[in-house]
């Protein structure tokens, strides 16, 4: 009895989740910096947020890994954007964060970025069609540009995806 | 029927008909010893007609065909009709490994195909193997009832295929059995043909059992795979003569007519289970166990259920089985591994605790932090418990191993078994398998001589194999023991030089002990023929490393002519690691205790260089040095040279001690390993990484890894032992 009871509310949230797939898909974005560049991660992809943590080097691995952090009993690879994007190195400072992702592989993985901006929300369509026109970058990891419009400045957020990240080679 | 992994009847099926089939794999090997153990014979006759109710229950039918010949043969081994010879063995551990096969391909979600009508030809000229020597009596009755199977209601419906009856010596009929493999679509027709003969020859049991007043199993069999194949009879009740059997079969043709208007001609579980119960009596039916939770919950409760009034007849048989409640439960792995690791965040918690404790400075603190540590270590060592399989799961497989091998190459051995019951965790249960059969192997071929040889040198023919498993402190000792031919040291530094692996000096400097670890090394074989069996020179350096990954030590001890010793030395458990933090660089580093053999100050030790290697003398043993800081260095990072209050561990590594300098030695800590994630997979030197009573991280050494990473090959690193 209880038991359909919660099936038939399970339905009801079900129904109130498709309300929101509605014409107007929208999707959000956590925005980021690295080297002036403003970068944007899916929200549904980003975990957490976190400040300076201690990390812990590895010997020997490749150089865009920072290290390991301790993530509440959890070892978590670190990476550095600036190394993933080709771009000179930095140290750590008050704005520096460290954004949690999981990977499609399942793992978590944490990337340094010089600072984490704001969330923004994305037409779909707008995303779709940025994603037709990247990928010929080289990157494998970017998606696509958009333009930054809800500040009136002409400059441009760069979509990143880091889910398909995988094993890194050896320095 | 689906056979997809999620099909949890499937998956119940292969649990615990796999328990059969690991149990069979020694029994089957025990009754070649014992021929005459009925108790035996009986196990081994249930098991396979366990498995070949659940395969057809499943509709698995290349399984049933191979368990339900199988099974024939046993029955008329326990009858005492046929008696154990080594050709029965033979054939009958090749159906083992068939069924071996077809679970695999199961587990895979696959239907295996059918093991094919000659082996299975085979398997029934078995029992007519032996027939010349029965009683003369029974050569009476297989003449009379043979008009029997192309009986006038099976003609019809068999189509192509041949239906032949074989005949048993006591002259009662057997399954009449299937020559060509059926195709899908004749299957059923044929499971009907099959019903048909069957009935007609149970109606001439009675004559035939007059004799006497027991059911025969014959007649039992029959009934059984009545009551198991579809239910379109009417169970003739005259053919059993017990009422047990009587009850059980008019429960069932009940149960038959209430779902047969759904439409459905499968038994549920649940069915087949009472039947099997009544049959067996549930204290015997193996899978008695753990099921009756399982359907229930599976089977929807409204049209199916039976009848509490029709179930009574079922129950008076096995009154004792209601005393014996179910004192075990199933658990997923996965679930434990869980435990595991909750319990190794809480061994960290307790671990910053004490940590902690020195700077609160009181007492109160102090003793609910004491009492927190030792419910800690308790939970710690029950979770572990749980973990822990008798090591008898890997020894079950060796006698068949011993036996295979032994016969294959024509010797006599004897394997004996010590310590069966000690306890080991599973995934190190799991992880050993393979190389204690390649050892094991190794024993029988390369270690046991020939009878005649043996004889010649006042042995007795047959040699014997020991493997013993025993537990010492936090670690379990295996070993492997033979009285054979031994190894000699001469001919291995000789082959060690012939095979390029070792210059002629370095060879000479061996000291006898490190000549047999020389067997240890890749590409090192004694053998000059490749058998089948081993020689090839992969399989110790194989052994070797697997020992390596569970942070294990390998080491021999052989005497020409008196026989070898390999002892394996591994850790009881792979969660929880005892190691040595050291500071390398100012960061904490933590190495597996069990391989740091000493650690000494390296100011009052003589350093010398030879052949561009830093050599330390210990206790007259020169051994390698290696700054563990420039293994450890990171991009930019200045390499040091020697420190004034550095530290030298000293550290097995496979066969080899190293010493190692650290910056300074904290101390001995219990660490939970982290596995590192995917994306560090490929970076060599890391077991894993581990958080510190005071929250840092530290990670975890794995010096095979870094020594490979570090070392050039061409000094082959691994026999740069001076002497």
């Amino acid at each position: 009895m209880s038991q359909s009871a919660y099936l038939i509310n399970n339905q009801n949230s079900l129904d109130d989740m498709g309300l929101e797939q509605g014409p107007a898909v929208i999707s959000r974005w956590v925005t980021f910096t690295v080297a002036d560049e403003t970068y944007a991660l899916n929200v549904l992809d980003v975990q957490e947020v976190l400040r300076a943590a201690e990390i812990t080097p590895i010997p020997g691995a490749h150089p865009a890994v920072r290290g390991i952090i301790n993530l509440r009993g959890n070892v978590v690879t670190i990476l550095d954007a600036r190394v993933f994007f080709a771009l000179p190195e930095k140290p750590f400072d008050d704005d520096s964060r460290i954004m949690v992702a999981e990977l499609r592989s399942g793992e978590v993985a944490g990337i340094v970025v010089d600072s984490v901006a704001e969330v923004i929300a994305l037409d779909e369509a707008v995303v779709n069609a940025a994603k037709r026109t990247g990928g010929d970058e080289g990157s494998a990891h970017i998606l696509g540009v958009v333009p930054q419009t809800e500040k009136g400045s002409d400059k441009l957020i760069i979509l990143v995806d880091l889910k398909g990240l995988s094993e890194l080679g050896e320095k | 029927m689906a056979f997809e992994p999620e099909n949890e009847l499937l998956q119940d099926f292969l649990i615990e008909a796999g328990e059969l089939l690991d149990a069979l794999d020694s029994q089957l090997v025990g009754l070649e010893q014992a021929p005459n153990d009925k108790e035996l014979l009986n196990a081994i006759f249930r098991a396979f007609h366990t498995i070949k109710g659940g395969a057809g229950f499943l509709e698995v039918t290349p399984l049933v065909e191979v368990c339900h010949r199988a099974e024939d043969i046993f029955n008329l081994l326990r009858n005492g009709e046929l008696t154990v010879t080594p050709a029965i063995m033979d054939v009958m551990l090749r159906v083992l490994d068939a069924l071996n096969s077809m679970f695999a391909s199961l587990r895979r979600g696959v239907l295996p195909p059918s093991v094919g009508a000659p082996f299975l030809h085979e398997i029934e000229l078995l029992s007519h193997s032996q027939k010349a020597g029965q009683a003369p009596a029974q050569t009476v009755l297989a003449a009379e009832p043979a008009p029997v199977a192309p009986s006038p209601q099976v003609a019809p419906l068999v189509h192509s295929v041949v239906v032949e009856t074989t005949r048993s010596p006591t002259g009662s009929s057997e399954l009449p059995v299937i020559k060509q493999a059926p195709i899908d679509t004749q299957f059923d027709t044929l499971l009907q043909a099959l019903e048909a003969a069957e009935a007609a020859q149970t109606a001439l049991a009675p004559e035939l059992s007059t004799s006497s007043d027991l059911i025969t199993d014959e007649e039992f069999e029959a009934l059984l795979d009545r009551l198991h194949g579809k239910g379109q009879f009417q169970a003739p009740g005259h053919n059993a003569p017990e009422p047990v059997l009587q009850g059980a079969s008019g429960t069932h043709s009940s149960v038959r007519d209430e779902s047969a208007p759904a439409g459905h001609d499968d038994i549920t579980d649940e069915e087949f289970e009472r039947v099997l119960d009544s049959l067996y009596g549930k204290g015997q039916g193996p899978t008695a166990a753990v099921k009756p939770a399982a359907p229930a919950a599976l089977t929807p409760p409204a049209p199916k259920a039976v009848p509490p009034a029709l179930s009574k007849p079922v129950e008076p048989a096995p009154a004792i089985e209601a005393a014996k409640v179910e004192t075990t439960v199933r658990v997923d792995t996965e679930r434990l591994d869980f435990i595991m690791n909750l319990v190794g965040e809480l061994v960290l918690v307790r671990n910053r605790m004490n940590t902690l404790k020195l700077s609160f400075n009181n007492e109160e603190v102090t003793q609910v932090i004491a009492t927190l540590d030792m419910v800690t270590s308790d939970l710690q060592g029950a979770v572990m418990k749980t973990r822990m399989q008798p090591v008898k799961k890997v020894f079950g497989r060796f006698p068949r191993v011993v036996r295979d091998t032994a016969r294959m190459l024509g010797k006599e051995v004897e394997l004996v078994l010590v310590g069966e019951e000690t306890d080991l965790d599973k995934n190190l249960v799991e992880a050993l398998a393979d190389p204690l059969v390649h050892l094991v192997r190794n024993s029988v071929d390369h270690g046991i001589e020939m009878p005649d040889v043996r004889l010649a040198q006042g042995k007795p023919a047959q040699g014997t194999v020991t493997l013993s498993a025993a537990q010492e402190g936090d670690h379990i000792r295996l070993s492997i023991s033979d009285d054979g031919a031994g190894m000699n040291a001469e001919l291995l530094r000789r082959k060690s030089v012939e095979k390029g692996l070792l210059t002629e000096e370095a060879a000479a400097r061996l000291n006898e002990q490190e000549c047999f670890e020389l067997i240890l090394l890749p590409g090192f074989s004694t053998k000059d023929a490749i058998s089948d069996i081993s020689g090839r020179g992969v399989g110790m350096d194989v052994v070797k490393t697997a020992i390596t990954r569970l942070s294990g030590l390998i080491n021999i001890d052989s005497a020409p002519g008196v026989g070898t010793t390999i002892n394996i030395k591994v850790p009881l458990t792979l969660a929880i690691l005892p190691t040595l933090m050291v500071v390398v660089s100012e960061r904490k580093y933590a190495i597996p205790l069990g391989i740091v053999s000493e650690i000494f100050e390296m100011a009052d030790k003589e350093i010398n260089i030879v052949d561009g290697q830093a050599t330390i003398i210990v206790r007259d043993r020169a051994l390698p040095l290696y700054r563990l800081n420039h293994w450890l260095a990171l991009t930019g990072e200045p390499m040091t040279g020697r420190g004034l209050n550095d530290l030298v561990v000293m550290v097995q590594v496979g066969a080899q001690l190293i010493a190692l300098v650290v910056d300074s030695v904290i101390g001995q800590e219990e660490v939970v390993i982290k596995p590192l994630g995917e994306l560090l997979h490929n970076v060599g030197g890391f077991a894993g990484a581990t958080i510190t009573g005071d929250g840092h991280i530290a990670l975890i050494l794995d010096l095979p890894g870094l020594m490979r990473r570090n070392i050039q090959p061409r000094q082959k690193p691994k026999l740069k032992v001076v002497a």
